[in-house]
């Protein structure tokens, strides 16, 4: 796969405008496949379309306009024909995976990782330091609806003689 | 050792589906993987449905490739038949492939390797069944597919000189094995088993070539 940064790779598509219409060079079109893979992880079949090149040039083209980078590889890939889904979310993820979904879906069952390909050599720690994180919101989220509940729910009736009253603002 | 008496009684009525009638041929996509290449430790079945598979995952690095064959009657040829044996009958399955490309590439990455390898094919059938499982179809899942005629004919009308190809799964114990993955949310079985099959060809980037960007 030919490595391309973001600049470049705009530079030789703007170059690639005037040739537009008279077919483009062979290297263009290496380019073009190139892109198409790593920005789609497709090879351009030449099937159902009649200019596949044309038309890959126009979708990577607008592609690398409106994201305005490279993608990065992620941390975490799975196999090929693996899918995994965060629970709750229509979204499902194949090959490459967001850290948190990956994390997440990791933490649930740690033997998971089975079906992951290429994963962050520290990814027990990562799901452990995630579930520590999230404990503590959760935990910190109880006490405050702890609070919140003590704050809002109406305590029960206590009569409070003026002395004692005088009392408890001294305290606060 | 135990032992016991196989049971091989019909388990169902023999009848026609009339809202649903069942039709002939294959889409012209399908996918093929190298045999060596499929993770068999995370190979799953449905659950209580011995012939639906439900995850296939290739080994780490190891990607599968498509097989596109135009016209309106794609992978013509491809069968499945009895195979009758002494003491156990099984099943021959056959894929019949297409290749309208010929040249130095075609013959090194795709001919000369079909002719030895062992590989797996998935096709899509025309007729998807009631409850979508009768898709997408394995071959060669079980003992693999091998190739059993190649031929290259110059003056072919058909291939137009390219290649004519034959695999072949030879007494395979299961006549037909499927695959579905489980639906996920809003998305259906069939669109979740699509976006694997596609991850099985995609091309992977590895950490090593985006680190000379």
């Amino acid at each position: 796969m030919v490595a391309v940064s973001y600049d470049i790779a705009i530079q030789r598509l703007e170059e690639m405008k005037s040739r537009y219409k008279e077919g483009f060079s062979s290297s263009d079109r290496e380019l073009l496949e190139a892109l198409n893979q790593r920005l789609f992880h497709k090879v351009i079949t030449k099937t159902g379309c009649s200019d596949c090149y044309r038309d890959a040039y126009i979708i990577i083209f607008n592609h690398l306009k409106k994201e305005k980078v490279m993608p990065t590889l992620s941390n975490y890939c799975l196999k090929a024909g693996a899918v995994i889904h965060s629970f709750g979310s229509p979204d499902f993820y194949t090959l490459s995976v967001p850290d948190k979904v990956a994390e997440d879906y990791l933490r649930n069952d740690p033997t998971n990782i089975r079906e992951f390909q290429r994963f962050p050599s520290d990814w027990k720690e990562r799901i452990s330091r995630t579930e520590t994180t999230s404990k503590r919101k959760v935990e910190q989220s109880d006490q405050k609806e702890e609070f919140a509940k003590v704050v809002t729910e109406p305590q029960e009736e206590t009569i409070v003689e003026p002395e004692q009253k005088a009392k408890m603002s001294k305290h606060k | 050792m135990a032992s016991e008496i196989c049971d091989f009684k019909l388990q169902a009525d023999l009848t026609v589906a009339c809202d649903d009638m069942s039709n002939a041929g294959l889409k012209n996509t399908g996918y093929i993987v190298n045999y060596d290449d499929i993770d068999w430790d995370n190979l799953v079945y449905a659950e209580g449905k011995k012939n639906v598979v439900k995850t296939f995952v290739l080994k780490a690095g190891a990607r599968g490739y498509k097989v596109y064959i135009p016209g309106n009657t794609p992978f013509t040829g491809t069968n499945k038949a009895l195979a009758t044996g002494t003491y156990r009958n099984k099943f021959t399955k056959h894929v019949a492939i297409v290749i309208l490309n010929n040249g130095a590439d075609v013959s090194e990455k795709i001919i000369d390797k079909l002719a030895n390898g062992r590989f797996v094919v998935i096709l899509e059938n025309d007729y998807q069944g009631a409850t979508k499982d009768n898709t997408f179809e394995f071959y060669g899942l079980e003992l693999g597919c091998a190739a059993t005629e190649m031929s290259d004919d110059k003056y072919s009308e058909d291939t137009d000189g390219g290649w004519s190809v034959s695999l072949e799964e030879t007494n395979a114990p299961t006549s037909g094995i499927f695959f579905l993955m489980d639906a996920i949310e809003d998305k259906t079985a069939i669109e979740v088993t699509r976006a694997a099959l596609e991850s099985l060809v995609a091309v992977q980037e590895t950490e090593e070539e985006q680190n000379n960007d």
